[in-house]
């Protein structure tokens, strides 16, 4: 048997990236766990509260609302941009000079600031000024995203998927230029349909880049903030509180940093658990 | 089954073609008799794949004809000519079992599932797949793999020509001898045309009984190998 | 001196982040002295490796607390009970 020989001095590789995550991630974590346990006034004085926090986020009403409503958000966005994302990369051609056009036009959205995303489409779908508004009213249909719950849902859900259906579309892409041109012809040679090639192999070849555009458009969708408070601020009334605005309406709002705190980690720990049980289970037939 | 002539085909893959060296096939003229196996034998880049690619209709000539005993292919698509090919690299259907990996062919022509079972078994059989037939094809071996793959071809009884595009590339070298004289003894049992393009002589020279051999004619700057075929193929019989 | 008290350490929350870290260093530990091998196959169909089942213990942990909490308000010992009795389960059976 021949030995291996570890080199130790590869640790030292790792140093940067130890304390990027420290900062980036452990030190902050480790803070909003301190806070969900506490009372503060500022001046950084603290009293112990014990689980009161939790205790309140769990059986809150305005948490269960936000969350029903961030639930509602998430599951539509995913069912609009994983197919939507899917049927453009497919339609997209493979080769030849249209491919670096299209895929610029692709990446635009992404590369908009997304205070920008937000006030575009306030603009756009404002029903006195805006094309969007201004052009449902004109035929007649009754659109005001200011006043109406489902009008500003739809807008959001609009906002969104034009905002980041690229991504989807760009990995999905990625994941099929990565195809061999043999699987096509071979597919061609024994008759398939071209469902039949979608089905048998260009999703099954598309799997592992669409688990990570899932699981990134799952992750992000929790963190709509930016987009959304410019949009609508979360209203009218509470119908487009998502939970990243009621959390910084409670943080930073209402300076209830302990709530706001045990609500952060709550939801937390609802993404992770749904990211890993989805992970787990799109992963769970790769090596058998 | 059928004898396939290839009369005067040029093949280019530029839009344009106006010298010669624009051409990747230049002037082609060769006849594969009904039931033979042949073996086209010849450097990467010389215009073996696109030969083949002709043949199977994944290609169309520049200029030529291909026919299939006395009917004109020329035009017809892939899946009419019915024609098998197996792969450099095994093409397998991964979310499939073996037995729906094998069934596939079959299935997409609409034949009836009880035929289709007895057909894809016998082929199984023929190529000791048997063992795990219903287990997922992506779990197999490379070997069983490009097994998988040629067992496709085998399955359907219309086929008029088998292809192998340097089917042994990705085969351990002891893997390699046995499927070798597993693909022999399926063209003594089956009697279908079989063209096994390669760059190894000595796959070449045992696999089939008439040798093909393309020689590069002359070397350009840009493109690698270029090659006038109809003087430089030359026969090797046996 | 360093100013950490915006981090707002507490004795309680400390002691949380030191049962985690002995978690992992024990796990190693653990480890060196008796390798547990591959991933092995569990009764939910999952793939997974000593360090995987640690995981499941606490995130399953965690949504014990969570849902006790929100049911029974404190104490908790009964939670902390059945994350003893999961992790055990998850460890011996998953």
């Amino acid at each position: 048997m021949i030995s291996k020989s570890v080199k130790q001095s590869a640790w030292f590789f790792v140093i940067p990236v130890v304390f990027l995550v420290a900062f980036n991630a452990l030190i902050p974590l480790m803070t909003v766990v301190n806070y969900a346990f506490q009372e503060t006034f500022g001046d950084n004085v603290f009293f112990w509260e014990g689980l009161t926090w939790f205790e309140q986020v769990l059986n809150s009403d305005r948490f269960h609302d936000a969350f029903l409503r961030q639930i509602m958000f998430t599951s539509i966005i995913l069912l609009i941009e994983v197919p939507l994302g899917i049927a453009i990369a497919l339609s997209m051609p493979r080769k030849g000079p249209w491919v670096s056009v299209c895929l610029v036009l692709m990446a635009l959205p992404l590369l908009i600031p997304w205070n920008v995303v937000g006030a575009m489409w306030n603009i756009f779908a404002l029903p006195d000024i805006g094309l969007l508004g201004y052009s449902l009213n004109a035929i007649g249909i009754d659109y005001n995203f200011t006043q109406q719950p489902i009008s500003a849902w739809i807008t959001t859900i609009l906002m969104d998927v034009w905002h980041w259906t690229s991504l989807v579309v760009l990995l999905a892409y990625a994941g099929l230029t990565a195809i061999p041109e043999a699987y096509y012809q071979a597919a061609k040679i024994d008759g398939a349909s071209k469902w039949a090639v979608f089905k048998w192999i260009q999703l099954p070849k598309m799997k592992r880049v669409l688990t990570i555009a899932i699981l990134l458009r799952f992750m992000d969708s929790f963190m709509i903030y930016t987009e959304l408070i410019v949009l609508t601020g979360g209203g009218p009334g509470n119908s487009t509180t998502l939970l990243s605005i009621d959390l910084v309406k409670l943080a930073l709002g209402q300076f209830d940093l302990g709530p706001a705190a045990a609500m952060s980690l709550v939801y937390f720990f609802v993404v992770l658990l749904i990211c890993w049980v989805f992970y787990t289970l799109m992963m769970k037939n790769e090596q058998q | 089954m059928a004898k396939i002539s290839l009369q005067d085909i040029r093949h280019s893959y530029l839009s344009n073609p106006r010298l010669d060296v624009d051409f990747a096939l230049k002037h082609i003229d060769i006849v594969f008799e009904d039931g033979g196996a042949y073996a086209l034998l010849g450097p990467s880049g010389c215009g073996k794949t696109t030969l083949l690619g002709i043949v199977s209709g994944l290609v169309s000539p520049t200029s030529g004809r291909v026919l299939f005993d006395e009917d004109d292919v020329t035009d017809m698509d892939t899946i009419h000519r019915h024609i098998a090919q197996v792969f450099q690299f095994p093409v397998i259907y991964d979310t499939m079992t073996v037995f729906d990996n094998l069934a596939f062919p079959l299935r997409n022509r609409k034949i009836p599932e009880t035929d289709v079972s007895s057909r894809v078994l016998e082929v199984a059989k023929m190529l000791d797949l048997e063992e795990g037939i219903h287990r997922r094809a992506a779990s197999l071996t490379v070997d069983g793999k490009q097994k998988i793959s040629l067992g496709r071809g085998l399955v359907r009884e219309d086929v008029n020509v088998m292809m192998f595009d340097e089917p042994l590339t990705v085969i351990d070298q002891n893997m390699k001898w046995e499927l070798r004289s597993k693909l022999k003894e399926l063209h003594q049992n089956v009697r279908t045309t079989m063209i096994y393009v390669t760059h190894d002589q000595t796959e070449a020279l045992t696999f089939a009984d008439e040798v093909l051999a393309f020689k590069p004619v002359r070397q350009l700057p840009r493109l690698a190998f270029v090659l006038n075929m109809s003087d430089s193929v030359s026969r090797v019989s046996r | 001196m360093l100013d950490l008290s915006w981090m707002a350490w507490t004795w309680p929350t400390a002691g949380f982040f030191i049962f985690i870290l002995l978690c992992i260093v024990s796990m190693g530990i653990w480890e060196k002295f008796s390798p547990g091998g591959g991933p092995r196959r569990g009764v939910f169909g999952i793939d997974t490796t000593r360090g995987d089942r640690l995981f499941i213990s606490l995130l399953g942990s965690i949504f014990i607390f969570l849902v006790w909490l929100w049911a029974f308000s404190t104490p908790l010992w009964g939670a902390v009970m059945l994350s003893f009795i999961w992790a055990l389960f998850v460890f011996l059976r998953v």
